[in-house]
């Protein structure tokens, strides 16, 4: 079945089967490998990716049931080769060691701050439970997420 | 590890008449919500089915929160984010919002549906202690008829529901309490989230005075389904609360409960947080009844 959705703001079209996963057509099909995929069963929220605006696990979602989305991965924070502040923060607070949870928890924490853009500490743990980091970056993506929230309410 | 899905036929229907014409006409179809159990069952479990019909197009007819005549209905496609935050929901029945903010983690919640919650049936399904407790039914339809299911006889295995092969849950509905009441659910996990409860269990108590004129207690994840703890709840009955009573009360559930070993817990450990569980939910729900 052919489907059309908009990826980072660009509109996309492509045939998929029933079964595919959008975390694969994303990555695969569509060259946005962003988006990482290391349990495939929805436990360590690498995959999260906004769709319609909400943090969603593309590994659960079906690329059929995505058709007319607006989908946002980590590609579409940055604006060329200008960080997002949250994108920065992580940078600068230490919250990167291997990589590979990251884009996830970029992703988890652009949602909660569309939303809520001064959230506590405990709202910022709270919100991000969801993603999971085996190197345990856990205090500075916190300390990150904060930084970056008050910095884009500055801006 | 298997990460793909198995292949399958996928159905979306536009309608809630085309969804429940394909329900009838495909042999044993499985309805597709947010996911979050059907597909992981799919990718881990060796679950198959040859078609999957989506309630995606139907999300606007299914998602809702009504208050309607003295009765709470809400859609079966309501998410866990939307029962967490509705506001009719924490003014009437918060002890839901409060379980589901408490399901999987934040994405999993905009994905999950109470609809698949309950259908889903899993014994440590965290809605259904809360709406046992608020003594809420299941609507179900099919092509042919419409029925109310009590939400005791909703769940009747693990995995396994009253639900015929061509029947739709499309709404949970519970009267509101209009007695003073408390209410709470508590959940153990390995961890602080996005677990999957190794126990859970939710309490109601309504007080005249001191004693207590009304008490339900549902206890999840301990038997092959999520049950009311009838034995338990009427030791309660017209007594005033003290820890004594709690204990006993506490002590009957653990004794109704069935658990099994599972790679999450042993049979003894969740006995005993049968126990723990239901002294704490009672505990919490006897402070909030406070006036």
């Amino acid at each position: 079945m052919r489907i059309s959705f908009n990826v980072n703001g660009q509109p996309v079209s492509v045939d998929v089967e029933p079964n595919e996963l959008l975390a694969d057509v994303l990555r695969e099909r569509l060259d946005v490998t962003g988006v990482k995929k290391p349990c495939g069963t929805g436990d360590c929220g690498a995959c999260t990716v906004l769709l319609d605006g909400e943090a969603v696990l593309s590994c659960l979602t079906l690329a059929a049931e995505s058709d007319g989305c607006n989908i946002i991965t980590v590609e579409g924070l940055s604006k060329g080769d200008e960080l997002h502040p949250l994108q920065r923060a992580f940078v600068e607070d230490g919250a990167i060691q291997c990589g590979y949870c990251t884009p996830g928890m970029l992703m988890s924490a652009y949602a909660l701050l569309l939303e809520n853009p001064r959230p506590t500490e405990e709202e910022v743990r709270r919100t991000l439970e969801g993603n999971l980091c085996r190197c345990g970056t856990y205090q500075n993506v916190v300390k990150a997420v904060l930084r970056a929230g008050r910095e884009m309410e500055e801006e | 590890m298997k990460t793909r899905l198995p292949a399958f036929r996928l159905h979306q229907p536009a309608t809630l008449e085309e969804a429940l014409s394909l329900l009838h006409g495909l042999r044993r179809a499985k309805v597709l919500a947010g996911g979050t159990d059907l597909l992981v069952s799919m990718k881990r479990k060796g679950m198959r089915a040859e078609n999957l019909v989506s309630l995606k197009g139907l999300k606007d007819n299914l998602s809702y929160v009504r208050n309607e005549s003295g009765l709470l209905r809400i859609g079966a496609a309501t998410t866990m984010k939307q029962l967490s935050r509705d506001s009719l929901i924490l003014e009437s029945a918060p002890v839901l919002a409060e379980a589901a903010s408490k399901v999987g983690s934040t994405q999993v919640r905009n994905m999950g549906t109470v609809g698949g919650n309950l259908c889903n049936a899993s014994p440590a399904a965290d809605t259904a202690p809360p709406l046992l407790v608020l003594e809420a039914e299941a609507l179900a339809m099919s092509r042919v008829r419409e029925r109310v299911i009590p939400l005791t006889e909703f769940f009747v295995g693990p995995g396994e529901t009253a639900l015929d092969d061509d029947e739709l849950l499309v709404e949970v509905r519970l009267k509101p309490p209009t007695e003073a009441y408390g209410a709470a659910f508590f959940k153990l996990g390995r961890k602080h989230s996005e677990d999957i409860s190794v126990v859970n269990a939710a309490a109601y108590l309504a007080l005249d005075g001191d004693a207590v004129s009304e008490a339900r207690i549902a206890v999840g994840s301990s038997a092959p389904t999520p049950f009311r703890a009838f034995e338990a709840e009427a030791i309660l009955e017209g007594k005033q609360v003290t820890d004594a009573i709690i204990a006993a009360v506490a002590e009957a559930a653990g004794e109704a409960a069935r658990p099994i070993t599972d790679v999450r817990a042993s049979a003894a450990y969740r006995r005993e947080m049968v126990e723990t569980a239901v002294r704490r939910a009672l505990e919490e729900a006897y402070r909030r009844a406070q006036p």
